[in-house]
């Protein structure tokens, strides 16, 4: 247990700080959202980009502004960049500084070890998901726009999917390698590829399909909100996931460790 | 059963660097000082021992137990070579820490290692200096009163009073039956210390020996011999036990190896006016000397 304390004290200032960043967004977006509702929708002055948020805000209310705005856009991004931040820090941040190897000279084995720093990573992620429904639902509270808990809920367990996804792709990497820069350079760029396709492939019909080769597209089923308990996609997400965390064990059960092994 | 057997043990990294077919024996209560310059495979070896880098070939057992398993590594005290800790926490934090997933039962021994190694706990152990981190990773190693204490280069760093301290423990932890690996380039204090002293030289094991052996024996000396007027240099030639020899007008310098008395009354044939003796340390002067033919790796005959 000292393990994963010592892990989310580790963890926490970053998760912290990129929680308040990404609820920040969230609320903007709300805040936009609810200005749009109720001046008219400023007719003369929409542009196209406007225009379309505007369709989605209109079509379908709370549906289209969960997936347009607080969970298609930024936020999910943040969550991600912080998760493979946190992913990459877990040990091959720990092994750059020398205390791993304090450690697995105790009588700490590596499983443990790295599974601890996992969990670590999945309570933090978590937390900032938390986070960021605890912001969206206070702005709920405060009568500034009628959104159904749960559908808040069940976009905030996407965002943490998608944002563990790609954090136990850093955590994999770094286990592997030891590397941090390794880590996050090759995480970051998977990251970027995604997030590009994501956005991409909705400009063409054509292209659309493609969406579903991103993991961006997956935390939201595609659809928009959905029901808390997991779907086809978030079972897939889960099941990418836990392989991540397979690999991680296994690669770093066999491997050198040390500052001048890794 | 000795603290630690290796047999034919090797560790083949993709440069080539490591450890090569290394066959060691130290006994329970033993301090065995290893000697050697960068890159010779010191801190290999001292990982391999840990179960942090995995041998190619050979096999190793510590305490009577293979490394990988964590019950015995409970049993051993680490201080790295290289100590970074880039935490914001306290040196008192960390050590908590690392004390609670030993089973946290060594917090007064904690603060009694701080307090004679002078290492302030209080301070984050991002601002330490260089000798203070040391300081810190001998507490994390000692506080647990472990059976084997592995102390890669445990001095660096430290100043001459931390240093005496060092010595202290480990002397202390030799008379409460304790073992003692050592791992040093300047190994200064691994001679104070050491029960025995191996030399690495590019991953192999090339001099092994007790220390009472080699103090009994004085190393060569470097002798800088300062004349009034040019001396030529056939009047030093061909004097026993002197090589190296080198001339320039007034000065003269060469290696000695035993006794002076040749190079003394040759030198007083001429008008002396300075006479420069340098010695080497004992440490200094082994590996000196294996460094200076080549070996093959003979491995422990203890």
């Amino acid at each position: 247990m000292i393990l994963l304390w010592r892990t989310l004290a580790d963890f926490r200032r970053r998760t912290l700080g990129w929680a308040v960043v990404a609820s920040v967004f969230a609320i903007g977006y709300a805040r936009i959202y609810s200005d749009l509702r109720s001046s008219g929708l400023l007719v003369e002055s929409r542009t196209p980009a406007m225009q379309d948020l505007i369709d989605t805000v209109e079509r379908a209310p709370m549906a289209g502004y969960l997936e347009t705005t607080v969970y298609g856009l930024m936020p999910p991004l943040l969550v991600v960049l912080c998760a493979v931040g946190l992913g990459a820090r877990a040990v091959a941040g720990l092994e750059e500084t020398g205390e791993l190897e304090l450690l697995l000279a105790g009588p700490i084995g590596r499983r443990r070890l790295v599974l601890t720093r996992y969990a670590g990573l999945v309570v933090s992620v978590t937390l900032i998901g938390l986070i960021i429904w605890a912001s969206v639902q206070w702005f709920v509270f405060a009568g500034r726009i009628r959104i159904d808990a749960v559908d808040v809920a069940a976009a905030c367990a996407g965002v943490v999917l998608v944002g563990l996804f790609f954090g136990s792709m850093a955590f994999a990497a770094g286990a592997f390698t030891g590397d941090r820069t390794v880590a996050l350079t090759l995480t970051g760029t998977l990251v970027t590829v995604a997030y590009s396709l994501r956005a991409l492939a909705d400009t063409a019909d054509e292209t659309r399909a493609m969406r579903w080769l991103s993991p961006f597209q997956y935390h939201l089923g595609g659809e928009g909100p959905h029901p808390l308990w997991p779907g086809g996609y978030e079972l897939l997400l889960i099941l990418l996931t836990g392989g991540l965390l397979t690999a991680a064990v296994y690669g770093f059960g066999r491997r050198d460790v040390g500052t001048e092994a890794a | 059963m000795g603290a630690i057997e290796t047999e034919h043990l090797t560790k083949q990294f993709a440069d080539l660097r490591g450890v090569h077919d290394l066959c060691l024996s130290v006994p329970v209560g033993e301090v065995f000082g290893l000697l050697g310059p960068s890159g010779a495979g010191k801190t290999t070896t001292l990982r391999l021992l840990l179960d942090l880098v995995r041998p190619t070939a050979g096999r190793v057992t510590v305490l009577g137990e293979p490394p990988a398993s964590a019950r015995v590594r409970a049993r051993i005290g680490y201080v790295p070579a290289e100590v970074v800790f880039e935490s914001r926490e306290s040196a008192l934090s960390l050590l908590r820490g690392l004390d609670r997933a030993r089973g946290g039962r060594n917090a007064a021994r904690m603060r009694t290692l701080a307090d004679r190694l002078g290492l302030d706990t209080g301070r984050r152990v991002r601002s330490l200096s260089p000798g203070n981190r040391r300081r810190l990773a001998l507490v994390q190693a000692f506080m647990h009163d472990p059976e084997l204490l592995l102390l890669d280069e445990p001095a660096f760093g430290l100043d001459p009073a931390g240093r005496t301290e060092l010595i202290a423990l480990i002397r202390q932890a030799r008379a409460e039956g304790r073992t003692v690996v050592l791992c040093a380039r300047q190994a200064t204090e691994a001679w104070e210390v050491a029960d025995r002293v191996g030399v690495l030289h590019e991953g192999r094991l090339v001099g092994l020996e007790r220390v009472e052996q080699r103090t009994a024996r004085r190393p060569p000396r470097r002798v800088q011999v300062h004349f009034a007027d040019p001396v030529p240099r056939a009047d030093f030639f061909g004097l026993p036990g002197v090589t190296d020899l080198g001339l320039d007008g007034r000065v003269l310098w060469c290696t000695v190896d035993g006794p002076l008395d040749p190079l003394i009354k040759a030198s007083a044939r001429h008008i002396v006016t300075d006479m420069i003796i340098t010695e080497p340390t004992p440490s200094e002067a082994l590996i000196n000397r294996y460094y200076a033919a080549t070996h093959l790796p003979f491995g422990d005959k203890s």
